[in-house]
């Protein structure tokens, strides 16, 4: 059918925005605007921003006064919420510090830092039995905002073509999440326990816990799909990048390891005998993971080598938070993920062997919804099919390797395995 | 209205067709939803500071439109003085483009990939995202006549195209 330039043209004027893609970026840039509010041109509204949020003025003053000296900043950093110096943590202190980061990539990694801080302070108060209801929920919405806003400065990386520090943040990241993932469902489980031997007197319950575990396992999905979608993006890049960016991340999954042995060797007085023989489980995970990545670099098979590199840093990454969390918070933690076996790199480019206990039923429902941005990164039942392409070679390794109570990847791809 | 509220009221009228100008130069999906992201996130750095913008959209199509230069690295041919003599102009579709082309939209699509970039970028902006060719000078930093000049160059040059393409 013959047409006029000008419909041809018209045609094209009808392409727009996925929908879905369109509310989410919405929501991100959303959050982004409300936590990143610069300072306005003026050097009054800086501090009345924070004042009216955080601080009342005289305190402020003082605070302000205190905090340039370092003194007082410093000694803010462990403040938990409901201490004194909890505001000048979370209102001035991490501000500061965003607002002096020059680059993307130090700006992923703030976010990052603070997200993660917004749980460790959860779980802080939980295994004294101090999270109240609200404390709780406040934890969360900053932790959410963190995090959404660490996924967009990792897209941003991308966008901007910095791969690597998108790849490494982003794994980084995913790591850490599902670290607190198995410690808030222990947590969780033993303030069940409490509570049924108290009979639920003191009303700090697992509730509280259960919240922000929700919202964890939520953003996980994300989490996990920054990651493959930074690794992809990097494999995707000319050959001898891709074989750069492997030997890198070799030497640096290499270094992690040996770090979390020697951590290991270290802190074995302060450790249960099943924490250290979990950790060394996991560690020798690692080095499987590591061997076989080199076996793919070896073979030339550099986008696979890196996401190997990448698994077995972040596997001996997981175990490392973990160790440190079982001392800091005296908590009895399964490294193992729970649930049946199932075989590894359910559709994910890196076969993850680890994450956090799958087992729970109650898991199902907020999270079966959260396909968030790709939807065909989510696992598909147990086939070890994926609709990534980069993920077949390496599934099928991971699969040899990984036999033995499989169960592999974060609960959360789990729900998919109905869909 | 707060600082915030106005910038999510330009995403919300600007989203898609800063999206649909990012797509037609760099024809990746994912990589246009990138470049938009990072177009409003940078909008969002000047603005949220308490920088002024009197045009949302100019603005914003000024930050996209270097964000895929940047992304291209490319460099931009300038035009030869002499050409930039000719009277101002603005040819109407119509009138140029009552081409009877023997061809479908996907195709179409193809011969728009091959047309050289600095053509591709006037016409898209001006029949797709239905910018003002004086609007386009003021976004590309290039003077009103020059841009007519390309436009209507830009316009034979998909002709010749198009019409290859049927012979072919």
């Amino acid at each position: 059918m013959s047409k006029t330039l000008n419909e041809l043209f018209n045609e094209l004027k009808s392409r727009r925005l996925d929908q879905g893609r369109r509310l989410e970026m919405r929501n991100e840039l959303a959050n982004y605007a409300r936590a990143n509010q610069q300072r306005e041109s003026g050097r009054q509204s800086f501090w009345a921003g924070i004042g009216s949020k955080f601080i009342t003025v005289p305190a402020l003053a003082i605070a302000l006064i205190l905090a340039l000296s370092g003194a007082l900043s410093a000694a803010a950093q462990t403040a938990l919420p409901g201490q004194i110096l909890y505001p000048i943590k979370t209102g001035v202190n991490e501000p500061i510090r965003l607002a002096l980061a020059g680059s993307l990539q130090s700006k992923a990694q703030l976010h990052a830092e603070f997200a993660q801080t917004r749980l460790e302070e959860a779980e802080t108060l939980a295994s004294q039995s101090k999270l109240s209801a609200q404390v709780s929920a406040a934890l969360a919405q900053n932790f959410q905002s963190q995090a959404s806003s660490t996924s967009v400065f990792i897209d941003r990386l991308k966008a901007s073509g910095d791969l690597n520090d998108a790849a490494e943040i982003s794994s980084s990241f995913e790591s850490s999440i599902r670290a607190h993932e198995v410690i808030l469902q222990q947590l969780q489980s033993e303030s069940e326990k409490h509570g049924q031997n108290q009979g639920e007197a003191n009303g700090r319950g697992d509730g509280e816990v259960g919240d922000i575990l929700n919202i964890v396992q939520h953003k996980s999905q994300q989490v996990f799909e920054d990651r493959v979608s930074a690794e992809s993006a990097l494999t995707a890049t000319s050959s001898p990048l891709v074989q750069t960016a492997a030997e890198g991340k070799q030497k640096a999954a290499q270094n992690k390891i040996d770090e979390i042995q020697r951590f290991l060797e270290q802190n074995s007085a302060h450790l249960s005998a099943s924490a250290v023989a979990q950790a060394g489980a996991r560690l020798a995970d690692a080095r499987q993971i590591l061997a076989d990545g080199q076996a793919k670099l070896q073979a030339q098979e550099f986008g696979d080598a890196f996401e190997k590199f990448q698994e077995a840093q972040r596997t001996a990454q997981e175990a490392k938070l973990l160790l440190r969390a079982g001392i800091n918070l005296n908590l009895d933690l399964n490294f193992q993920k729970q649930g049946g076996a199932q075989p590894d790199g359910q559709g994910d480019a890196s076969g993850n062997p680890e994450g956090p206990g799958s087992g729970q039923a109650d898991q199902q429902g907020p999270d079966s919804n959260a396909s968030g941005k790709s939807g065909d990164q989510s696992a598909s039942g147990g086939s070890g099919e994926s609709g990534t392409s980069t993920s077949s070679t390496s599934t099928q390794s991971s699969q040899e390797h990984h036999g033995q109570g499989g169960s592999d990847d974060s609960g959360h791809l789990d729900l998919n395995l109905g869909l | 209205m707060s600082r915030d509220e106005q910038f999510m009221q330009a995403y919300d009228k600007h989203a898609d067709e800063i999206f649909r100008h990012c797509y037609y130069r760099v024809f990746d999906k994912q990589k246009a939803e990138d470049l938009v992201q990072e177009t409003f996130m940078r909008t969002w750095e000047y603005f949220g500071r308490g920088e002024k913008i009197d045009n949302f959209r100019a603005f914003l199509y000024r930050v996209a439109t270097n964000l895929i230069i940047d992304e291209a690295r490319k460099n931009r041919p300038t035009e030869s003085l002499e050409e930039l003599e000719d009277e101002g102009f603005e040819p109407s579709l119509d009138e140029m483009g009552k081409i009877q082309a023997e061809i479908d939209s996907e195709a179409f699509l193809q011969v728009l990939r091959e047309l050289d970039e600095q053509h591709r970028e006037v016409l898209t902006m001006r029949y797709v995202d239905e910018l003002m060719p004086r609007e386009i000078a003021a976004i590309l930093g290039e003077r009103e006549n020059t841009i007519s000049v390309r436009i209507y160059r830009g316009i034979r040059r998909l002709k010749e195209l198009l019409e290859k393409r049927q012979y072919e």
